[in-house]
């Protein structure tokens, strides 16, 4: 049995788009349905990926908006980052744009490991962010981009399962099928 | 002839005589115009208190939360860079977290004990919801009804929400956790003060307010329907009585200026100085003084609360300021509730206005709940301006050398004199003086409070208005405390202003005895370096203090009071004299130590000097304080009882007093004996009835139904029986108007009509009179007719004796006086009179009427006491059984009890089968009846069973004492209107001059042109009643004309009559004599009734309602035979037939000297000034006086008599050898006596018989005799032109000249197709004028002049 991994993750976006939901999703098992602005929470969790265990530190953080001083602790010290928006929030969607920008200015890298989440699917009825475009703004960073919803666990395991593939994969440790996929 | 020219001559004429007389005007005094006569007795209305606070609170727990989470940032605020970060001027990143929360709320909690010490503090740190809730439920319940403090600084955490939540934290501090502001609401209860330092902080406000108005509905709800949920569970409290204070509007964010400190609202409300300094420096106009820095600020000498300081000093002129602008901006109830309610409050609210200022110049504005009208821009803030710089310009050298002495600010001197400046323009209707609250801060200062007070007492001066804003703007703590200094130069002023303040607001008197206020007053009283206006001040408001307050009695009874007034009774200071009466007489009221200390000094008999006092006020003092001593409700010993008679009989001497005012006193001093000695008194009543029904008397009332105590309503002669009480409502202002129209009415309908001149009018417009003036409400037992009788009936006369009666008719005697009161001529006396005399009677009869039905057998005393169904009908007709008194009986007497009273106490009070006794039940329920309508006796009305002393007791008083602290009330130190050359009175006053001078000259060219001819009328009408006297004013057009009873006003010019109304003398009196008081300016008319009673008269003739000035019995003894010869007859028209010359008067203008006599043995001189009779001249003669004359520079008074005697006294002399000549040359009855006014005038007479005699008073015998017409009813001489004027019986009037030549001869009316004219009445000359008025009993009256050319 390999050493499990020690990675640390931040969840950054706009506020209320459900980034607490989704990290005690994650972590708990639960959906919180009430709204208690987050000042800044951190969890542990153990998830093995691939036969890897990963020793997963989560940074549930305040929400952030275009004009918020982007914190420092947040560049340091941190493997991936999750970036949610939610779809049923244009202002969201565009800050998580602008956060993106802080982010890179902040860890000053091109790319850092990052997955884009689409949050709050389940709300049919006032989506307004279509899954293309968050698909092709994903892209356009080089990110991995999913839509998720804090009531269902299984989504929420997904995300931070797919960011630990991001940053394996950025570590180099890419899996063997994405290298497939690169030479098709 | 050339001598008889000479004696009747006109003076020599010349402009500098003429100006001359023009300035006597000015010089000559006015009679019956002080304020005793111009306004009604009765003190002014009360002062609603609206100064004092009912409900004072206290902050007494503060809870201080702050929401920091140092380090990390709310997410919805954007901070700049660098931002706004001192918190309680702590920068919490220079420390660590934890560190620095807790030194920082450990700053904030010194920032509040600044200015609330002894408070209990708790601060609560990144508290969570829990911990919130815990710390107000248990602040609450520790304060209990006091008020809560809930400070919230909310800079860690996200702005409040729309849905009214402030947030905390959740235990970990991960999350922001919201928290109900309803929930807030619950837990820290009422009443609270609530202050929010947060963005957005406005929304709070709002939502506060929807919760309080929920909260309201729930309670409407459950109070409504108690089974609602709502009402099971405990009730929220209402938040009515909650203060917010917000640092900005729900939209705004605060400032983040780096150079301004993250909680500038914090810092405002709690550090106001440091931060308003800072604040002066960071503006543009702070780079004026070079040199001044933050950091110098920092370094300002001195400690906050030490006013000496630099920075004590900037301290107290900000409170000054702050509270200043506060006062003039906000409303005063406003103002009261937060600057005057609670000290912490008033404080924050005064450093609110600096954050409104500051915060506002951040685009920020500050919201309180009770919400304030803006003040930032208020003009005092630049005075604050100044101050500061001020004192920063001088701190580079202070602090920099070390050498410079600070000088103090000129801030308070200044204001001053603006409040100064205020003064001399100041008056009521301009805006309240904006320096008021700072004169209050200046008081503090030793430096200025000589000055402070000075001006303070003469705003206080300026009337109850000032008084009352003062106290609004709180002075009462201030000088209250300041009645402990010794510095005896503030003496004076503090006297001054307390006597102003107790004028307004005599409740002060507990708030004085409880700091022991009254010894200063005592020690300033006793202090003889004191100037007189200075103990009177003091000397009032002990009288205030003693007033009606046991408390205060006691504590000045022990500090010596009553020989300290005593000593200062023979003051030469009237008002002095006045107040040191009336504290006497409030001191032992009702309060029987005082009495005894009195009695011990022999108070009552140094009080009766004052009984002859000069100044009525003064008298009316001492009888106040004498009646109240007699009117002690305590147990008597024999002892005491002597001394009450003592002074009862001392009082009755003022029977004849000539003020009103003091004889209402003396009424209602001897009430008090009354109520004292009741069962005596019962007594006495009874014989009185008794007798006067034994008398036979023409009145048919009485007669019709023998032991009938009532007869006035069911007894046929109701217009005849004109009862004391509804001949005062004739004469009440509205119904006299009215009666005085409906006369005109009658009379002009009668003009109208063919038989205008029917002998028979005379009756209708009497009958109708009369009728009008028939009672309505003739409630009273006595009527007036039967207490007129009464007091004639049992020797009246006898009352000239009262002196050394013996000691068990005292009460007899005082019975007497008051019979006597009760027909005094002044109605508001006669009235006082009948309810003591009515209550008496009253009673008497009560206690009487039982006594017979036990004699008729038909009662046991084994009678049910409860009112059975006989008595029923009783209660329904007459209200409320009538209380027999039983507690009067167990007052010791020495006079024997009446046989029927052996029993009163164990009768039942209301014995119910009264009401079957036939001849008397029906007069049971009336007469209560009549008492319970009777005017005024509301207090009599006590229901109440048991209450019957309070029936009994006749709860008189006059409003002398309140009257007279009105003084206090009023400006005392502002000039009098007519002494300012510019007001209205002082402008009228010299037109009436200008006229007055014209009159004199115009009338001197014509008569000096000599007056040939005597016969144009120029006016002619019919009188309302036969003239009896007439009178031309001296310079308007008006003539007044008096019949029997009424008087009727006439313009002579206009030819048309302006007024008329009835004089008030009861049937039976005429009017005999008239003057015009005060002719040269308001006149007053003064008449005289063959009764000896003298009436005055305001105004009339000038579409005003006439009212009565003064009245009182000029002549009390007229001798009876003539008088009743007099009665008989109304008008005759040969007046020594008719055996009375009624009353005679002469007036002196000059000196306000009145004579009287008429029907009399004496000439009795009054001195109107003091209202006092002051010398008594005996005519030394069987006969009656016909006619007077004096001349006031000669002190010489010339008399004619009925027995033809002319006598000449000298008034100097004393009363023995003051007859300095008499002529017996007339043989008959003297018609006039005329003493010409020059300083060798001579006298000139006339008899019935028509012979004119001159003679020089210093010789015996007469030096020119005329012989005009026999059977003279009326003559009289014109004082400029050398003429007299004859009126005959004989139908015809002769003007005469000097040399005893006929001018004219009257025979004819001119326009009535010359019809003769009737019996000559009267007859007058104007003074000035060629004008003769005659008067004749045709009713007409007219006025003849010279030839038109002439005139």
């Amino acid at each position: 049995m390999p050493q499990p991994k020690y990675r640390k993750i931040a969840v950054i976006g706009y506020r209320s788009v459900g980034k607490s939901s989704l990290t005690i999703q994650f972590v708990e098992g639960q959906f919180v349905d009430s709204y208690d602005p987050t000042i800044e929470n951190t969890f542990n969790k153990m998830v093995n990926v691939k036969g890897q265990d990963f020793n997963l530190q989560l940074v549930d953080t305040a929400g952030q908006d275009e004009y918020s001083i982007f914190p420092q602790s947040h560049s340091m010290d941190i493997h991936g980052y999750v970036l949610v928006y939610s779809v049923t929030s244009m202002k969201s969607f565009e800050v998580v744009q602008v956060l993106h920008d802080k982010l890179l200015d902040m860890v000053g890298k091109i790319q850092v490991p990052t997955v884009l989440v689409g949050n709050k699917k389940d709300l049919h009825m006032e989506r307004v962010i279509k899954p293309e475009e968050g698909k092709k703004l994903a892209d356009s960073w080089g990110a991995a981009f999913m839509e998720s919803s804090a009531k269902e666990n299984e989504t929420a395991v997904e995300v931070f399962k797919r960011i630990i593939l991001e940053m394996e994969k950025a570590d180099g440790n890419a899996p063997p099928e994405e290298k497939k996929c690169a030479v098709m | 002839m050339k001598m008889d020219s000479d004696l009747l001559h006109s003076p020599a004429v010349g402009l500098t005589e003429e100006e001359e007389a023009d300035m006597n005007d000015w010089k000559l005094p006015l009679t019956f115009m002080k304020k005793r006569h111009l306004e009604k007795i009765e003190g002014s209305k009360a002062l609603a208190q609206s100064w004092r606070m009912k409900d004072r609170l206290k902050v007494v727990t503060n809870a201080l939360v702050l929401c920091l989470n140092v380090g990390v940032d709310p997410p919805d605020v954007v901070k700049t860079s660098p931002c706004a970060r001192l918190e309680c001027w702590i920068d919490p990143l220079s420390m660590s977290p934890q560190k620095a929360l807790e030194t920082i709320g450990a700053n904030l909690q010194k920032q509040y004990e600044n200015w609330q010490p002894r408070a209990r503090y708790k601060q609560s740190l990144d508290p969570t919801v829990d911990e919130v809730k815990k710390l107000c439920t248990s602040l609450r319940r520790n304060a209990k009804e006091e008020r809560v403090l809930f400070h919230y600084n909310g800079h860690g955490v996200p702005r409040p929400t729309v849905n009214g939540e402030i947030w905390v934290f959740n235990k970990n501090y991960t999350q922001y956790i919201p928290l109900s502001i309803y929930d807030l609401q619950t837990w820290m209860g009422s009443p609270s003060i609530f202050v929010y330092d947060c963005s957005n902080a406005g929304i709070i406000v709002k939502s506060f307010k929807q919760f309080a108005l929920q909260r309201e509905q729930e309670l409407e709800v459950a109070a409504i329907n108690p089974s609602h949920p709502l009402a099971q569970m405990p009730l929220p409290p209402s938040m009515k009585n909650c203060i917010q204070l917000a640092a900005c509007e729900a939209n705004e964010l605060l400032p983040m200026n780096p150079d301004l400190p993250a909680d500038l609202f914090t810092s405002c409300l709690t550090t106001p100085i440091k931060i308003a300094l800072r604040w002066f420096c960071m503006q543009k106009s702070a780079k004026l003084v070079p040199g001044v820095t933050l950091d110098l600020i920092e370094k300002i000498p001195g400690r906050l609360n030490d006013r000496r300081t630099p920075l004590g000093e900037l301290n107290w002129i900000f409170t000054a300021i702050t509270d200043t602008i506060a006062w003039n901006v906000l409303p005063r109830d406003l103002f009261q509730k937060l600057f005057r309610q609670d000290l912490l409050v008033a404080s924050l609210f005064r450093n609110f206005l600096l954050a409104e200022r500051i915060m506002r110049s951040y685009n920020c504005t500050p919201v309180s709940s009770p919400r304030l009208p803006p003040t930032y821009m208020h003009a005092m803030w630049q005075a604050w301006d100044l101050a500061v710089d001020i004192c920063l310009s001088q701190l580079p050298t202070i602090i920099e050398e070390g050498t410079a002495v600070f000088e103090h600010s000129p801030f308070f001197a200044e204001q001053l004199t603006a409040f100064q400046v205020w003064l001399t323009m100041g008056v009521e209707n301009r805006n309240p003086p904006e320096q008021l609250p700072i004169v209050l801060q200046v008081l503090l200062s030793q430096v200025h409070r000589l000055r402070a007070l000075d001006l303070l007492g003469r705003f206080l001066d300026l009337g109850p208005w000032a008084v009352s804003l003062a106290l609004s703007v709180g002075i009462f703590p201030y000088v209250l405390k300041l009645l402990q200094s010794s510095a005896r130069e503030l003496r004076p002023l503090l006297v001054f202003i307390w006597a102003k303040i107790l004028a307004v607001d005599s409740s002060c008197q507990a708030d004085l005895v409880k700091d022991n206020g009254h010894k200063y007053f005592l020690s300033v009283l006793a202090d003889s370096y004191m100037p007189a206006e200075h103990r009177t001040m003091a000397v009032f408001i002990l009288a205030v203090i003693v007033n009606n307050y046991n408390t205060g009695q006691e504590a000045c009874l022990q500090g010596n009071l009553i020989a300290n007034c005593l000593e200062q009774l023979s003051d030469p200071h009237p008002l002095l004299r006045q107040w040191v009466a009336i504290c006497l007489g409030r001191i032992w009221q009702n309060f029987e130590p005082a009495r005894w200390c009195g009695v011990r000094d022999s108070a009552h008999e140094k009080l009766y000097t004052l009984l002859s006092d000069p100044i009525p006020e003064v008298r009316c003092a001492a009888v106040f304080a004498l009646g109240t001593f007699v009117g002690n409700s305590a147990e008597r010993t024999d002892h005491s009882t002597t001394i009450d008679h003592n002074v009862a009989m001392m009082l009755a001497q003022l029977i004849n007093d000539g003020s009103p005012v003091v004889r209402k006193e003396l009424v209602v001093a001897l009430s008090h004996l009354v109520v004292q000695y009741e069962s005596n008194f019962c007594t006495v009543a009874l014989q009185f009835i008794e007798e006067e029904k034994n008398y036979a008397v023409p009145s048919p009332a009485n007669a019709a139904e023998p032991g009938n105590m009532t007869p006035v309503r069911d007894s046929p002669a109701i217009p005849r029986l004109r009862s004391v009480n509804s001949y005062t409502n004739i004469r009440a202002v509205t119904t006299a108007r009215n009666l005085n129209k409906s006369l005109q009415n009658l009379n002009l309908n009668e003009e109208g009509g063919p038989a205008a001149f029917s002998p028979g009018n005379l009756s209708t417009s009497s009958s109708a009179s009369s009728t009008l003036g028939s009672p309505d409400n003739d409630e009273y037992i006595l009527s007036f007719e039967t207490i007129d009788k009464m007091r004639r009936v049992s020797s009246y006369s006898s009352l000239n004796s009262l002196i050394g009666v013996s000691f068990n008719s005292v009460y007899t005697q005082i019975w007497r006086v008051l019979l006597h009161l009760a027909a005094d001529p002044f109605p508001e006396v006669s009235d006082l009179a009948m309810k003591v005399l009515n209550s008496i009677a009253y009673k008497a009869t009560m206690n009487a009427r039982p006594q017979r039905i036990l004699d008729s057998g038909s009662l046991t005393q084994s009678a049910p006491a409860s009112p059975t169904s006989k008595g029923t009908h009783i209660h329904q007709a007459g209200g409320s059984p009538p209380m027999p008194s039983t507690s009067s009986s167990s007052l010791t007497n020495e006079v024997p009890k009446p046989p029927t009273r052996e029993q009163p106490a164990t009768r039942p009070p209301y014995t119910p089968t009264l009401g079957g006794q036939a001849p008397h039940s029906h007069q049971f329920p009336r007469t209560r009846k009549m008492f319970d309508k009777g005017p005024e006796q509301a207090a009599e009305d006590g229901e109440e069973p048991g209450g019957h002393r309070n029936y009994v007791s006749l709860a008189l008083q006059t409003g002398l004492c309140d009257w007279s602290a009105k003084y206090f009330a009023q400006p005392v130190m502002k000039i009098p209107e007519e002494h300012d050359l510019e007001s209205q009175v002082r402008m009228e006053r010299q037109w009436r001059f200008l006229r007055n001078a014209r009159v004199r000259r115009q009338s001197r060219v014509i008569t000096q042109r000599g007056i040939s001819r005597l016969d144009d009328q120029i006016f002619i009408n019919r009188n309302p009643g036969v003239p009896s006297v007439v009178k031309f004013h001296p310079f308007n057009t008006c003539i007044a004309v008096a019949d029997k009873d009424s008087i009727c006003f006439w313009d002579w010019e206009k030819g048309e009559r302006l007024d008329y109304f009835y004089n008030g003398n009861p049937r039976y009196t005429r009017i005999t004599a008239m003057e015009y008081l005060n002719g040269h300016d308001c006149s007053l008319l003064l008449t005289a009734t063959d009764d000896g009673a003298l009436r005055v008269w305001k105004n009339f003739a000038d579409q005003k309602n006439p009212e009565m000035v003064t009245a009182w019995q000029g002549l009390s003894d007229m001798l009876p035979t003539t008088r009743g010869l007099a009665r008989r007859v109304s008008i005759y028209l040969d007046r020594s037939k008719q055996g009375g010359a009624g009353m005679v008067v002469d007036w002196e203008q000059e000196t306000g000297l009145l004579m009287t006599s008429g029907d009399v043995r004496v000439i009795r001189i009054w001195d109107t000034d003091r209202e006092m009779k002051v010398q008594c001249i005996p005519t030394g003669a069987d006969s009656c006086v016909t006619s007077l004359s004096c001349d006031s520079q000669r002190s010489l008074i010339v008399a004619g008599l009925g027995d033809g005697s002319v006598r000449v006294f000298d008034r100097r002399m004393g009363p023995s050898e003051c007859r300095v000549m008499t002529y017996r040359e007339h043989g008959a009855w003297v018609v006039k006596a005329h003493l010409q006014k020059e300083t060798d005038g001579n006298i000139i007479s006339v008899s019935v018989n028509g012979d004119v005699r001159f003679f020089e008073p210093r010789t015996p015998d007469s030096i020119n005799v005329l012989q005009t017409v026999k059977g003279l009813t009326a003559l009289d001489i014109h004082p400029q032109a050398n003429l007299f004027a004859c009126g005959s019986m004989n139908q015809f009037i002769a003007v005469y000249n000097t040399n005893g030549d006929v001018i004219s001869n009257i025979k004819y009316y001119d326009g009535f197709m010359g019809q003769r004219i009737g019996a000559i009445s009267c007859l007058a000359f104007h003074p000035y004028w060629p004008h003769l008025a005659v008067g004749s009993n045709d009713y007409y009256m007219s006025i003849y002049s010279a030839e038109k050319r002439l005139r």
